[in-house]
């Protein structure tokens, strides 16, 4: 599979639930003021896909992302998630984000709440679940991350890996159809690292619909179906991970490779 | 033996503290000489004497020929009443103010900058003043008071506004208290998983039957328009209104900065995690952002309520007997100078202090835990 973005095709999406689309970006920009932060970038996602997106800093990764739940709003082209068109409806960008979960580098739990009221904040104010439903659900997907002994602390009691792996536990609970990882490794100590990565692995082979930022190679290259480089806020190539790291196509990504493998 | 840290730290702290006592020995025997000598007398003795002065409004019952001790607790009582409905009032409308400053709205946004540059940069005392002035050029005769809410009016003489009385008797509130510990005492149990379901139900029952069985009389007593006066209801006059009203704009404002700098001392990261798990921006605001908020304006918001408490002294500007007033009245009609002075310290010390350590025992119990 070499895909280039010139060569994506774009059949528009259809407000289905069996539609295969997961996620479409059509000609999408976003600007900071002045600065053109995202330049014409045409995405789509389908279920059950893993995307890794990797680049420079600053190259607008991030803010990608960001797009697809409205952290960030685009100012030009189409978002469709889900079957969902980003506007400014504000109905259904709420509706969009209940089924799209998100991981960030610096966790943002909430720690003024133990690690069980973190996970069932969202289910009973915004999916109504009563609170031992919610609690049950909690414990399952603690218990899936591995620490259900951790429940009755605060997060600030938790190592970094142990927080990480909390706020995955606390986007699965509101079970999302999509999740998306901005940078989750970033911010660990080095030997922390494994016990989230080990996580969203497990997340991945349950066939979830992922774009990870991340410049964990190990991991691109295991679950990732296809990689997205961007640089200067363009989408410079897709390609598969076996390809991307072993003969990338274009000269900045041969660059950028040379820079993060030393 | 000089050179050890230890040894010489107690001798330096020992000279230090010989010192002040010696200074202080100093003051005090030759205050207690001159007095003497000028034979003004000295003690605590006029403190159950009729006092004979006249306080103008009180909250607590006050004749003229009580002691002087009921003086300065009625003056006191005062002090406390304009504090606490102030401290009440200004806390709310900081909030309110504080978050909506903060708005995306610009005209909500606007309105909430001016109300709050205005109160922080004006002297209190010509807020009280220029807000006293008023009532005579503003408002209406009695005869033709404004009724704003029903049962609420405002003239010249000041509010007008609806009573509200509880009668109870004393079995009535015995059995009360004991229903309330009860429910409380349940309540606790239940939060921590320690009691079958059932028995929560059961305790309120017991707690509302109990409060039915205590023939609690609940009266709501509207002012009525005689032709002269009104009849009923309780009556704010312009003093204690300008006191509440121009106090709570002054604080507020303060109150209002403390909570937008608490607002935005909670990271981006929290809004986002809000927003990514689609709870509105209410829901934030009131589940994840105040909460943690609370934590940190705790203490800011204490010197304010301390500074309330100090600023109802400016009480004398528009002629409403509080603490102090009723002190200097009481220190020139006695010639206790002295002794009214410490007790003056001493009550608004006791005050502040009060107020300190209930807003640490709150600080110590929201901390949040780390590590």
């Amino acid at each position: 599979m070499l895909t280039s973005v010139s060569a994506i095709r774009h059949v528009p999406s259809l407000p289905m639930t069996n539609d295969p689309t997961a996620v479409e970006m059509v000609g999408v920009n976003k600007w900071y003021g002045t600065f053109h932060v995202l330049k014409n970038i045409d995405l789509t996602i389908q279920r059950g896909e893993k995307l890794v997106i990797c680049g420079p800093s600053g190259s607008g990764k991030s803010t990608m992302i960001r797009c697809i739940n409205r952290l960030e709003e685009h100012q030009q082209g189409r978002i469709v998630v889900d079957g969902i068109e980003l506007t400014g409806d504000l109905k259904k960008i709420n509706e969009i984000r209940r089924d799209v979960g998100m991981v960030f580098q610096h966790f943002n739990l909430f720690p003024h709440l133990t690690v069980l009221e973190n996970l069932t904040l969202a289910p009973i104010w915004v999916r109504k679940m009563r609170r031992k439903e919610a609690e049950q659900v909690a414990m399952h997907y603690l218990d899936r991350v591995k620490i259900p002994d951790q429940a009755h602390k605060c997060p600030g009691q938790l190592s970094g890996g142990q927080q990480q792996r909390v706020a995955i536990a606390r986007s699965l609970c509101m079970s999302p159809k999509i999740m998306l990882f901005d940078e989750p490794t970033s911010a660990l100590d080095p030997e922390m690292v494994k016990e989230v990565l080990d996580t969203m692995v497990s997340l991945a082979e349950e066939g979830m619909t992922m774009l990870c930022v991340s410049h964990e190679m190990g991991f691109a290259r295991q679950v990732a179906d296809r990689v997205v480089f961007m640089d200067q806020g363009e989408i410079v190539e897709i390609n598969t991970p076996a390809e991307f790291f072993s003969s990338p196509h274009h000269e900045r990504s041969k660059l950028f490779l040379a820079q993060i493998l030393h | 033996m000089l050179s050890d840290a230890k040894t010489r730290s107690i001798i330096i702290q020992g000279m230090l503290v010989t010192a002040v006592i010696a200074f202080a020995a100093l003051l005090v025997s030759t205050t207690f000489a001159n007095l003497k000598a000028r034979g003004i007398p000295i003690g605590f003795d006029f403190l159950t004497m009729p006092s004979r002065i006249i306080i103008s409004e009180a909250i607590l019952t006050y004749k003229s020929r009580d002691p002087y001790f009921w003086a300065i607790v009625v003056g006191l009582a005062n002090t406390v009443f304009i504090s606490a409905l102030v401290i009440f009032f200004s806390s709310v409308l900081g909030l309110v103010v504080g978050i909506t400053r903060l708005s995306s709205n610009p005209l909500a946004a606007g309105t909430c900058r001016v109300w709050v540059e205005i109160a922080r940069n004006s002297p209190p005392i010509v807020l009280l003043i220029f807000l006293y002035s008023l009532w005579w050029k503003v408002l209406p005769p009695v005869g033709e008071a404004l009724n704003p809410l029903p049962g609420v009016y405002a003239s010249m003489r000041g509010f007008v506004v609806p009573a509200i009385s509880i009668d109870i008797g004393m079995t009535g509130a015995l059995i009360i208290l004991f229903a309330l510990t009860l429910a409380a005492l349940g309540y606790g149990l239940a939060r921590s998983g320690r009691l079958p379901p059932l028995v929560v139900p059961a305790i309120l029952a017991a707690g509302v039957v109990g409060l039915w069985l205590a023939d609690i009389r609940f009266a709501v007593d509207f002012p009525v328009f005689t032709g002269s006066n009104f009849r009923g209801g309780s009556e704010l006059t312009p003093e204690l209104s300008t006191i509440l009203v121009g106090l709570t704009i002054y604080t507020t404002g303060f109150v209002a900065e403390i909570v937008r700098g608490g607002v935005l001392s909670v990271g981006r990261g929290q809004w986002d995690a809000g927003h990514s798990l689609g709870l509105s921006r209410g829901k934030i605001l009131r589940l994840v952002v105040i909460p943690q908020m609370l934590r940190v304006i705790v203490p800011p918001l204490n010197s304010q309520y301390i500074n309330v408490v100090k600023n109802s002294t400016l009480a004398i500007a528009v002629g409403y007997p509080d603490f102090l007033a009723v002190m200097n009245t009481i220190i020139s009609k006695s010639s206790h100078s002295i002794e009214g002075v410490f007790i003056i310290l001493g009550a608004y010390l006791a005050l502040n202090l009060t107020l300190s350590s209930a807003a640490n025992w709150y600080n110590r119990r929201i901390a949040i835990v780390e590590r």
